[in-house]
């Protein structure tokens, strides 16, 4: 079994011009989890992602996925989801299971296929012509079919209605093959803390708490949903996600 | 992987732009017939009829070959805004494969479908001329083949002028690349950035050109040519130029994929 951590950062910082979006950043992640990222919005949560995953180059400091710098290799065993659709309109269904089988040599296409069918959703469909979400669950689809090490989906849950949330978080509970690691960054943590591992609390680009779930059961006596409200009041309220 | 992102750039760009030849060389089809009809029939109440449809598809004709211009400019610029530096653009720039590799793509795509263009445009004029008067075309053809036959440089000077018009259209593509990824390092007004940085590198490339002609007069050009010409022949001295020109293009294209590629791999702005 590969000990070797699926992700470190070691001192990261991201500046836009003068702003910092992540703040000196150090974390290890292990393989065979599933993490929470989660923090408000505007705390660092894409931009971190957006750098595993070799979108956008650090300030300063190191990131190495499996050992590597983000490059050709990592992205070859991430699969990423963003918060966007990032399917081209032309596109049908078909076009978009080539492309994956094209481009991703881990991309289970028969999987892909079936669970296409099983959303309704045929593979001569056009992308332009289905609807909001059902783009959503192809694009996720796409992305838990392939065999990779490392998942990194940004908001998978944000903006969907309570069903399809429902099928969001089966889908990636029911792809998520052993050994690799799933990160959900996202601020509605009731909805899936009953699927975490391990949680990451990001705060204006600074990592305030790397810990178990169990252990905070364990330790803080609280749901992970109520230490993240405890952890991120707002002014001095708590504040309402 | 080159190959397969050239595969998805083409398959994206035909689709828009496949429909217009067709329509292209149906209407120069078209054209022909009603031409020669126009040519053949005696003065009737027909001939009125035939003229308009004459006339109408010339127009139709000189109409298309418009909308195919303007509509492959229209695809380069959309296909590497929309690809690259759109919503799409976080699943090109995630592949594993590199920024120059989907910037190379981008262009060979965009540099094959000007090349289809011009020949369909250029199959399109023969089909219609062929067919309104077969005897003139088949005479200008027979005259280029004895042309090219009596003087085989023509042949060479064919072959330059096709790679120093690829070359050209590959340093415009390569501008609009440019000035596209300049105009995406800031949130608003992406596309005015675009369209200044294209202005401002248009400026400094005829501001390089000019400092380059008037140094090369200073070294004495004119006169250099002239001995040039008596010492090495028109021909060699011709080549030496259309070599110079191409290196020229050569060097801009690459100094533009420099300055794109840099900018997508450290300054990639994706909203």
């Amino acid at each position: 079994m590969n000990e070797t951590p699926i992700f470190e950062c070691s001192e990261l910082i991201k500046k836009f011009g003068s702003k910092t979006a992540l703040d000196g950043i150090s974390l290890e992640v292990g393989r065979g989890k599933i993490v929470g990222l989660l923090g408000p919005n505007g705390s660092g949560k894409t931009t971190l992602i957006k750098i595993l995953n070799g979108l956008i180059p650090q300030t300063k400091g190191q990131v190495f996925i499996d050992g590597e710098k983000p490059g050709v290799y990592t992205r070859s065993v991430v699969s990423y989801l963003p918060d966007k659709n990032y399917f081209a309109d032309w596109m049908k269904v078909q076009d978009i299971l080539d492309m994956f089988e094209d481009f991703y040599e881990d991309f289970d296409r028969d999987r892909a296929e079936n669970m296409c069918i099983s959303l309704g959703v045929s593979l001569k469909d056009r992308i332009k012509a289905l609807s909001k979400g059902t783009k959503e669950k192809v694009q996720l689809t796409m992305v838990m079919c392939r065999k990779a090490q490392l998942y990194l989906l940004d908001e998978p849950i944000a903006g969907v209605d309570p069903a399809a949330r429902e099928f969001i978080l089966k889908l990636i509970t029911d792809n998520f093959a052993q050994n690799s690691t799933i990160v959900i960054s996202t601020h509605l943590v009731a909805d899936i803390e009953n699927i975490l591992d391990e949680v990451i609390f990001i705060k204006n680009g600074k990592i305030i708490r790397q810990s178990s779930v169990e252990s905070i059961k364990a330790n803080e006596g609280k749901t992970v949903d109520e230490l993240f409200r405890t952890e991120f009041k707002w002014g001095g309220e708590r504040y309402d996600f | 992987m080159t190959s397969k992102l050239l595969k998805y750039e083409l398959k994206s760009g035909l689709r828009s732009v496949g429909i217009f030849w067709l329509a292209l060389v149906l209407t120069a089809a078209f054209a022909g017939i009603m031409a020669r009809v126009v040519s053949i029939i005696d003065a009737s109440k027909a001939e009125l009829l035939f003229s308009l449809l004459n006339s109408l598809s010339s127009v139709i004709y000189g109409v298309l070959i418009a909308v195919i211009a303007v509509i492959t400019l229209v695809l380069i610029i959309q296909r590497f805004y929309k690809g690259l530096l759109q919503d799409e653009g976080y699943l090109m720039h995630t592949l594993p494969t590199t920024k120059s590799k989907l910037v190379a793509s981008k262009q060979m795509a965009a540099i094959i479908i000007i090349i289809l263009s011009i020949l369909v445009i250029t199959i399109s004029a023969f089909i219609m001329n062929i067919i309104s008067d077969p005897a003139s075309c088949l005479g200008s053809i027979k005259g280029i083949f004895k042309a090219v036959f009596h003087e085989p440089l023509f042949l060479l000077y064919g072959f330059e002028f096709v790679v120093l018009t690829i070359a050209s259209f590959l340093v415009v593509i390569s501008e609009i690349y440019t000035s596209l990824s300049i105009g995406q390092l800031k949130d608003n007004h992406r596309i005015l950035l675009s369209l200044i940085a294209f202005f401002i590198i248009n400026v400094i490339m005829s501001a390089i050109g000019t400092i380059l002609v008037v140094q090369l007069f200073r070294m004495g050009l004119p006169s250099d040519l002239f001995s040039a010409i008596e010492t090495l022949g028109k021909n060699l001295t011709a080549q030496l130029i259309i070599l110079a020109a191409l290196i020229i293009e050569v060097v801009a294209i690459v100094i533009f994929n420099l300055i794109t590629v840099g900018i997508l791999k450290k300054k990639l702005n994706l909203q």
